[in-house]
C-alpha cells in the first residue's frame, strides 16, 4: 500500500502543535493545519520551469485538475480568465484599435 | 471606440521582438507616465549591462517602447495619485482603470498578480474590461494583416523563450484564445 502519510514536524514544531491542542478551545486538527500548510507553501515554492511542466502535464491528462489547482494556487484562476478574455477580445473588430 | 492599456513589462516583452515596431507605431494603446518613468529607468539604468543580462533586456525593450510614445502610436495619461515603489507601473494602471474603466476594452499585464488587481476594480466598479494575454497586441497586428501567420507564431515563440513562467502562460493562453494554429511554426516542445 502506497504511504501517504507526510512526516514533516521537527521537535519544536510539534511542541507548538502540542501547545495549540491544549490552549485552544475545541483543540487543534494537526492534520488540516498540515494541509493547509502544503497547500500554501507549494505554489511558492515551484520554480517557473515547474509551473510550466506541471501544467504541460495536465494538459496531457496526466495529472489532475485538482492537482494543478493546489500546484499554481490564485494563479490558475489567472490563467483561465486570461484564456476566456483572450478569446472573447479576438472575436472583436480589432481593426479599430489601428491607428488611422 | 474601445481604448487599450498597457504596462511596463509587456511593453518590455514586445519591445523585445522582431515585431515592436509593427505594434508600437500601428496599434492605438494607453500607458502611463508612471511607466513611462520605469521605461526611462530601464533605459538609464541598463545602458552599460552586458549583453544577454535581464538589464540588457530591459533595456532594450524600454528602449523600443520609448520611441513609440514619441512618435508612434502609444498614447500617455496622466493618473493622480501618482503612485510610488515598485509596483508604481502596475498601480497606476489600476488607477486609470478605477477611473476611466468605462472607456476600456482590454489592459495588457505581464504579471499575474497585476491583471488580478486590475481585474478587481473593473468588477468592483461594473467595468466591462478584460485582461487578455498581454501578447494580444501581436494578434491585432496579425489579424489586420500586418503581420504573417509565420512572424506571429516565431514571435510567440521568442516570448515564451524570454519570460519565462509569464510568457508561457501569455503565450499558451493566446493560443487557445486565437483562431491561429502555431505548430507548423512552433518548436514542438512549446505546443499545448
Amino acid at each position: 500500500m502506497e504511504e501517504d502519510t507526510v512526516q514533516f514536524r521537527s521537535k519544536s514544531i510539534k511542541e507548538v502543535l502540542n501547545v495549540l491542542k491544549e490552549i485552544r478551545v475545541g483543540g487543534l486538527n494537526e492534520s488540516e493545519v498540515g494541509r493547509a500548510a502544503m497547500e500554501r507553501l507549494i505554489p511558492e515554492i515551484l520554480s517557473d520551469d515547474e509551473k510550466i511542466e506541471l501544467y504541460e502535464m495536465y494538459e496531457r491528462g496526466e495529472i489532475s485538475k485538482t492537482a494543478l489547482e493546489v500546484a499554481l494556487g490564485d494563479e490558475l484562476n489567472d490563467i483561465e480568465q486570461m484564456k476566456e478574455d483572450t478569446s472573447e477580445m479576438a472575436e472583436r473588430d480589432t481593426s479599430q484599435y489601428i491607428v488611422e | 471606440m474601445g481604448r487599450l492599456l498597457i504596462d511596463t513589462d509587456a511593453l518590455i516583452a514586445i519591445g523585445n521582438t522582431e515585431l515592436r515596431d509593427t505594434i508600437f507605431f500601428n496599434i492605438r494603446m494607453d500607458t502611463t507616465y508612471v511607466v513611462k518613468k520605469e521605461l526611462e529607468r530601464h533605459v538609464k539604468e541598463g545602458k552599460a549591462s552586458p549583453e544577454g543580462s535581464r538589464d540588457r533586456y530591459r533595456y532594450e525593450g524600454s528602449k523600443h517602447a520609448l520611441e513609440g510614445i514619441e512618435d508612434g502610436s502609444l498614447s500617455l495619461v496622466n493618473t493622480v495619485p501618482k503612485p510610488h515603489g515598485k509596483n508604481a507601473g502596475e498601480e497606476s494602471l489600476r488607477i486609470q482603470i478605477a477611473q476611466q474603466g468605462d472607456e476600456y476594452d482590454a489592459v495588457f499585464v505581464m504579471d499575474g498578480d497585476g491583471r488580478d488587481s486590475i481585474r478587481k476594480t473593473a468588477e468592483s466598479n461594473g467595468y466591462g474590461v478584460k485582461t487578455p494575454s498581454p501578447a494580444f497586441p501581436l494578434y491585432i497586428a496579425y489579424d489586420n494583416g500586418m503581420v504573417s501567420k509565420e512572424e506571429f507564431c516565431e514571435t510567440n515563440q521568442a516570448i515564451i523563450e524570454m519570460e519565462g513562467w509569464d510568457g508561457y502562460r501569455a503565450i499558451s493562453m493566446m493560443w487557445k484564445g486565437v483562431p491561429i494554429d502555431c505548430s507548423a511554426y512552433v518548436d514542438p516542445e512549446y505546443l499545448p
